[in-house]
């Protein structure tokens, strides 16, 4: 059986705001959010995975009614307890709540000043976020932002990792945007593969310089920057296929949705397995889309199938399957060939 | 949310190649976590 690192869970669907560029449609109506004693029930089940990451997202989580008492109950049992917010709702009490419970929160800030990030998430949100930091700080909670990078904000990068130098962060953490929900709706457009790898170089190389981790997910972003994750991915290469590299959904990872629906991607929902219905271990072994997951790398499309580094990375298929409707074509956005 | 898609909105090719023995490399603890991500490191 896989072994099983990271879990990513959006407690609720509920928001506050209704950002531009947000992956989900705005939803408010939480009837169908996970009871305590069903979020309870697969935190148990995710512990018996010995699982290192739970990471807890919306919506916006804060807002979920159930999400002290699930924080509490999940204190303790994982390596790392992550919560992703936008910040508005981290007043001084909440911030001393989480530092009871989780060991990192990641506050989305799209912009190095109230300018852009409000446009993106709306009026008054950058300085109720910078106050959150400023609390979760105080509380002793480690924090790091996050940017979704776009046409609007690409510019901005350098600012930006001033932006967390100033703050007194130790990393922030760089996302290309995925042209889906309400991205796709407000032609919030994604960066062309050339623009997106003088942005993260530019801010990667900076953040070197200034002592500020800069990171992103996509790991060709990692092996054109990073020489030792580039030894490792042809390290794997050499394995041709017996151990994958990149992506690792349905390898060591997968996303819950709030409703106890597994899924295989928040960009990408494929319905893998439902918790109202099935165990966690049923679906972790049995699920097709999962079977799916684990053998994407041998039938890639395009440069991709072609890629010296493909089963170290395999690009992201969720951007894949947006800009083509094909899951295995090739990932237009990695400049990597 | 967008909605649910199935297996089969996928429309895989017939010859779809099934691999079952593969295991993922370790993802580590790495310093920054983001909300979505099946990185293997988070970083750089």
């Amino acid at each position: 059986m896989n072994r099983l690192d990271y879990v990513q869970w959006d407690i609720t669907s509920a928001c506050n705001l209704n950002c531009l560029h947000c992956r989900e449609k705005i939803i408010k109506n939480i009837k169908d959010d996970l009871t305590l004693q069903e979020c309870k029930n697969l935190i148990d089940q995710i512990v018996d995975f010995n699982t290192h990451t739970l990471s807890i997202a919306g919506g916006e989580p804060l807002l979920s009614p159930v999400i002290e008492d699930v924080l509490m109950y999940a204190a303790g049992k994982f390596r790392r307890l992550v919560i992703s917010s936008n910040g508005t709702m981290i007043d001084k009490e909440k911030a001393l709540m989480l530092s009871d419970y989780v060991t990192n929160v990641q506050i989305s800030i799209d912009g190095p000043n109230a300018k852009i990030h409000d446009y993106i998430r709306g009026e008054g949100v950058f300085i109720k976020a910078m106050k959150a930091i400023e609390n979760l700080q105080t509380a002793g909670v480690k924090v790091d932002i996050r940017l979704t990078l776009c046409q609007l904000n690409k510019n901005l990068v350098i600012e930006y990792i001033d932006l967390a130098k100033s703050l007194g962060l130790s990393g922030a953490y760089l996302r290309r945007i995925i042209p889906t929900g309400n991205a796709k709706k407000n032609g919030l457009d994604e960066l062309t593969s050339l623009e997106l790898k003088e942005c993260l170089g530019k801010a990667i190389n900076y953040g070197r310089k200034i002592g500020i981790h800069v990171a992103s997910a996509d790991y060709f972003c990692q092996i054109e920057f990073n020489e030792k994750a580039r030894k490792k991915a042809e390290r794997i290469q050499k394995l041709n296929g017996e151990v994958i590299g990149g992506c690792a959904v349905g390898i060591n990872s997968f996303y819950i949705m709030q409703n106890g629906v597994i899924a295989y991607c928040p960009y990408l929902p494929v319905f893998c397995g439902d918790l109202r219905k099935q165990s966690l271990k049923e679906i972790w072994e049995n699920s097709e889309m999962f079977k799916i997951a684990r053998s994407i790398r041998f039938n890639l499309k395009g440069k991709c199938a072609k890629c010296r580094y493909k089963f170290a990375c395999g690009g992201c298929r969720a951007y894949a399957y947006v800009k083509t409707g094909d899951i295995l074509a090739e990932d237009s956005g990695c400049w990597l060939y | 949310m967008q909605g649910i898609l199935k297996v089969e909105d996928l429309k895989l090719p017939d010859d779809f190649e099934f691999h079952d023995e593969i295991e993922g490399v370790d993802l580590p603890i790495c310093t920054i976590c983001c909300d979505c991500c099946m990185c293997e490191t988070g970083g750089v």
